[in-house]
């Protein structure tokens, strides 16, 4: 719910994208699970089961509940590792991979994405500058323009902005159906739509159909290798991955978020006194994070910063040191850890810094309180933000109040940064 | 009930309109209930047991939510809706929910299968807030600008100077026609700048010197010399005919299309003052001082004008009214034919204490009522030890007491006019009038003086096109008290007298708000017309223009998103990014991460709202010091245009 863009700990929208992409996967699937029939899944332990429904004991915001499904809304149930399609009629097929779809579901996903277009295809307008080159060649002379080449326009325009994205795959499709006799350019629209169906929509069944249309020279088996595993079979993914011949910083971003950490970390070593070595050991330093491995992922990120300085890896170095900082801050912050005390500290809000008090006493944070602050519409964030850490004991997961989005960030970062400073 | 009562009530009620009801910041934004935790869902129809993490403030049982997943977010960033719903029951922090309406089977295993949390909202994602708009709506039984509207002379001089109709004319209609029953009574009983005058008089004014010696009975450069009290007398007198020549400049500058009225008009008058005194006071009291724009000559201006016409108390009492005021002079016309008047029986004994008492000078040497200034007060019955003072209908004195009253010029009969008063009168009035037309004519046409405020000042929305709104505002400054965060403020002095007190966005302190249309709401002669929240939003007062030389991100000197955010959060999305600077690698294609997003205005959608501004100059100019002045900038627009506006208005 709280945005961590405001205040100190700024992120870049690319990187929360892959961020929530990495934090919001499903991830490894210990338990139990139930899928229903569109695919949603939920995890824990099954406890009870009848002809007519099924008992499992999930885990949901800090309580232990019984939730009970009826038959008709499961697909599959997967009882200590043994995965079980409940079909019509009550036939039931194991899989081989376990907590995972089969091959044949995910080919039927995928094929049934390819067939129907998008519910808003209809209703968007093809719309795009009239300067561009529709000829699209391969190397566009002159400089950078992205008001004629079609790929920087893409790049420059299209991407950064969430309300063209749909006109995005209007547009390509448009092209694609304009040199469908040529199969370079063919290939280039289709790559395209499949990148921004994966990237921009997070749709990965159609992305996934894309790339299978592309020719395998211009094929990102990468970004294939992604599909799979959102779509939920990793084997089909590590399938792909293992294949590679070359490897590159995606490969780790991806094994990284897939939870293969252990992978990610030995493929990173591969870069060392490479270029991209900042990059993947920054991708390395991501996949520790994401499994909750601070420690590996601050010296990663340390190791990133001890580079020498070097115009290109000045990206990486800004990076790894947000999220050195948001790691300090945020996961590692241990209350317990603070001596007893009276903390004060900063963190920017709409206009000025918001300053906080916070008090500590045998390891709890007794009192919080707003001691400066030139906020304008700031509604019960004052007293609510505070509160809510307070309850919490903590600065993570706090919502924030409406329409004060600005001021619970600045008052949440504060509190993070006093208490970080005050730790043993 | 007593005159005082009834003046006491009036102020009341006016202070309750200006300070109460225009105050924005009762507003509440519409609710979010968060960390709700789904405990079970009925599989049949999807209604849904929730437990809150903590719900000081449970929602209303029977309330119409929207049930959303914050956890699932669109393109666009907003949450996804799982059901609407109704709160069946709350218990402790336990919820039970039903669905408004019945759901499909998908939508049901969807709510099924989240496990939260949860969040309800007053507010379903993608739509409008409102918080603003409803708040005055609900507070507002009685227009805001009642007063306003009631003053005689807002309406015939915003008419005649807009050649348009304005409602305010009713306004005036009514008080007239009360001025047939009682005349002036609305200067003795309803008007808040009388009221105030009398506070002012009988508390500080009593203490100035001029008026104990005037208390003595001398008036106005009393002296002990006969010749020159009878010329002290005399000066009274024409002092007292001024009010005439003032409604005549006012109104023969309304009639070549220059707004005088705002500047002496009692109501607009005083409601200046008031708001631009009492507003930061309150503001900063309880809101903050840094809530508080700077003071500056506008408001001091205003603010002097007020303490002027006060501090004439200091010579004699309502000398404002009696001598002044323009909108006084206006019902002066219908004290003339008023039904209830002031009558004078025999058993006057000419003790001369009705003298005394009458504050406006509206008793002559023979205790007659003097014609037009008597504003009903009746204090002077109050004091007749003979009681010889009454109030009764004009149509029935001769029936009553026919035998008793004084001579028909005792009784308050029309005075004969001298033919020279006459001349006298009407060369005075042509000369006003010539005056006022003069006056008009150089303020509409004197550059320096006509507004020469460069760039263009963007009006508040719903202002109607730049001259007919210099034609129409009065310059009340009601808006300034109804607009939250102060988006609109008071333009000064430097920027030309046709100009001063109108309203004027100043986004380098706040941005209009799109929850809010209340200017508009409480703008008594339509030179800000009221516009319904859905137009508002598409209407656009301005325009957006980035400097690509200082915006950093298009400079390529840092990265910054303020201006997208803002626009963003308040729902235009007007703000798109480019990107700028973008390196290449040796096979031409685009190094990943490599040169900025820089914001792009999309005129199509850009209202001129000033959000953008507020947030680059507050961080970037003043609090981080990278730049000079703010590198978005709203400009004003020749022509209103309604914009394609960002979300939807269900």
């Amino acid at each position: 719910m709280v945005r961590r863009s405001g205040g100190d700990v700024r992120t870049w929208w690319p990187a929360a994208l892959v961020l929530a992409a990495a934090l919001g996967g499903t991830g490894i699937v210990t338990g139990d699970t139930i899928e229903s029939t569109s695919g949603s899944v939920v995890e824990g332990k099954i406890v009870s089961r009848d002809a007519m429904s099924v008992v499992i004991e999930v885990q949901a915001g800090g309580r232990t509940l019984n939730r009970r499904y009826p038959l008709h809304m499961i697909k599959a149930l997967t009882i200590d590792g043994k995965r079980e399609v409940l079909g019509a009629g009550g036939a039931a097929g194991n899989d081989p991979a376990p907590a995972s779809k089969s091959r044949q579901e995910i080919d039927a996903l995928i094929a049934q994405a390819g067939r129907t277009p998008p519910d808003w295809l209809e209703a968007t307008p093809l719309s795009y500058p009239k300067t561009l080159d529709l000829s699209w060649p391969d190397r566009p002379p002159g400089g950078w323009n992205n008001q004629r080449n079609v790929g920087q326009y893409v790049w420059d325009v299209i991407n950064p902005n969430p309300s063209r994205w749909k006109e995005g795959v209007k547009f390509m499709l448009h092209l694609a159906d304009l040199h469908k006799g040529d199969p370079n350019r063919r290939d280039r629209a289709w790559a395209s739509l499949a990148s921004m169906y994966q990237k921009l929509h997070r749709d990965y069944a159609r992305a996934a159909w894309w790339w299978r249309q592309v020719s395998p020279q211009r094929r990102n088996e990468t970004a294939l290798a992604e599909c799979y595993w959102k779509l939920g079979s990793k084997a089909m993914a590590m399938e792909i991955l293992d294949r590679l011949q070359t490897i590159s910083v995606s490969d780790i971003k991806l094994l990284g978020e897939m939870g293969q950490t252990d992978q990610a970390i030995k493929l990173a070593g591969l870069f060392a006194n490479h270029p991209g070595a900042d990059e993947a050991v920054l991708a390395a330093g991501d996949a520790c994070r994401t499994v909750g491995r601070y420690k590996e992922a601050v010296a990663l990120y340390q190791k990133v910063l001890d580079m020498p300085n070097q115009k290109h890896n000045q990206r990486s170095k800004n990076r790894a040191r947000a999220n050195l900082e948001a790691i300090q801050l945020f996961d590692t912050l241990d209350i317990s850890k603070v001596p007893d005390g009276t903390y004060s500290a900063s963190s920017m809000g709409y206009e000025a810094p918001v300053t906080v008090e916070v008090v500590v006493r045998s390891g709890r944070i007794e009192s919080l309180k707003v001691t400066h602050h030139r906020e304008k519409q700031y509604y019960s964030a004052m007293v609510e933000t505070p509160n809510q850490i307070i309850r919490k004991q903590s600065v993570k997961g706090i919502d924030a109040v409406t329409s004060a989005t600005i001021t619970c960030d600045a008052i949440v970062n504060a509190t993070a940064k006093a208490l970080h400073g005050a730790m043993k | 009930m007593t005159r005082r009562t009834v003046q006491v009530l009036s102020l009341g009620l006016f202070a309750a309109l200006v300070f109460y009801v225009s105050w924005p910041y009762s507003a509440r934004p519409a609710r979010t209930w968060t960390g709700l935790t789904p405990l079970e869902v009925e599989p049949a129809t999807g209604a849904a047991t929730v437990e809150a993490d903590h719900l000081d403030e449970p929602p209303p049982a029977g309330a119409t939510l929207t049930l959303v997943d914050p956890g699932e977010r669109d393109i666009e960033g907003e949450p996804a809706v799982l059901a609407r719903v109704m709160v069946d029951g709350v218990q402790g922090r336990r919820m039970q929910l039903r669905p408004a309406t019945a759901l499909a089977p998908a939508a049901i295993e969807k709510l099924a299968f989240s496990l939260g949390p949860w969040a309800l909202r007053e507010l379903a994602p993608g739509t409008w807030p409102s918080h603003y708009a409803d708040d005055i709506a609900a507070k507002e039984a009685l227009p805001a600008e009642t007063f306003l509207l009631l003053d005689p002379l807002v309406g015939p001089a915003a008419a005649l100077a807009g050649r348009a109709w304005t409602w305010a004319l009713a306004g005036c209609g009514a008080i007239l026609l009360l001025g047939l029953l009682a005349p002036r009574a609305f200067c003795g009983y309803l008007c808040p700048l009388g009221t105030l005058i009398d506070l002012f008089d009988s508390t500080v004014g009593r203490l100035s010197p001029t008026r104990r010696r005037r208390a003595r009975g001398a008036p106005i450069g009393a002296s002990q010399d006969p010749g020159v009290r009878r010329t002290g007398k005399r000066l009274t007198t024409s002092l007292q005919t001024l009010r005439w020549g003032v409604l005549a400049v006012v109104l023969a500058a309304a009639a070549t299309g220059t707004m005088l009225a705002g500047f002496v008009a009692a109501i607009p008058l005083v409601t200046r003052g008031l708001v631009f005194v009492v507003k930061p006071v309150h503001d900063g009291l309880v809101r903050g001082w840094h809530n508080v724009p700077p003071l500056d000559a506008a408001q001091l201006a205003g603010l002097a004008v007020l303490l002027g016409v006060l501090a004439l108390g200091l010579f004699g009492r309502r000398l404002w009214c009696r001598c002044l005021c323009p909108s006084g002079a206006v019902l002066s016309l219908s004290g003339r034919v008023g039904l209830f008047r002031r009558r004078v029986t025999r058993a006057c004994t000419a003790c001369t204490r009705c003298r005394s008492a009458c504050t406006m000078d509206a008793i002559a040497d023979d205790f007659s009522t003097r014609p037009g200034r008597c504003i009903t007060c009746r204090a002077c019955g109050g004091v007749c030890k003979a009681g010889a003072i009454r109030f009764v209908p004009h149509a029935g004195r001769a029936a009553d007491e026919p035998s008793e009253t004084l001579s028909a010029d005792q009784r308050g009969e029309r005075p004969r006019l001298q033919r020279r008063e006459v001349l006298a009168a009407s060369a005075g009035l042509s000369l006003s009038a010539l005056g006022g037309v003069g006056l008009g004519w150089a303020l509409r046409t004197d550059q320096a003086a006509a507004g020469s405020a460069e760039p263009a000042p963007v009006r508040p929305p719903g202002s109607v096109e730049e001259e007919q709104f210099l034609r129409l505002c009065v310059r009340c400054g009601q808006c300034f008290r109804a607009c939250p965060n102060d988006a609109i403020q008071p333009m000064p002095p430097s920027d030309g007298a046709r100009a001063l007190w109108t309203p004027q966005l100043r986004p380098e302190w706040s941005g209009c708000e799109p929850s809010c249309s209340n200017c508009g709401r409480v703008c008594p002669t339509g030179a800000i017309r009221p516009l319904d929240l859905d137009r508002k939003r598409r209407l656009a007062i301005g325009l957006a223009v980035v400097n690509g030389s200082t915006c950093l991100p298009h400079a390529q000197s840092g990265h910054c998103r303020l201006c997208k955010e803002e626009c963003d959060a308040a729902g235009y999305r007007a703000i798109e990014f480019i990107r700028v600077g973008t390196r290449t690698d040796a096979a031409g294609n685009p190094v990943e991460d490599s040169g900025f997003y820089a914001p792009l205005v999309r005129a199509d959608r850009c209202v001129g709202c000033g959000l953008c501004q507020t947030r680059c100059h507050v961080v970037n100019v003043v609090q981080k010091k990278l730049l000079e002045e703010s590198a978005i900038v709203v400009r004003a627009v020749e022509t209103t245009r309604e914009s394609a506006a960002g979300r939807s208005t269900a």
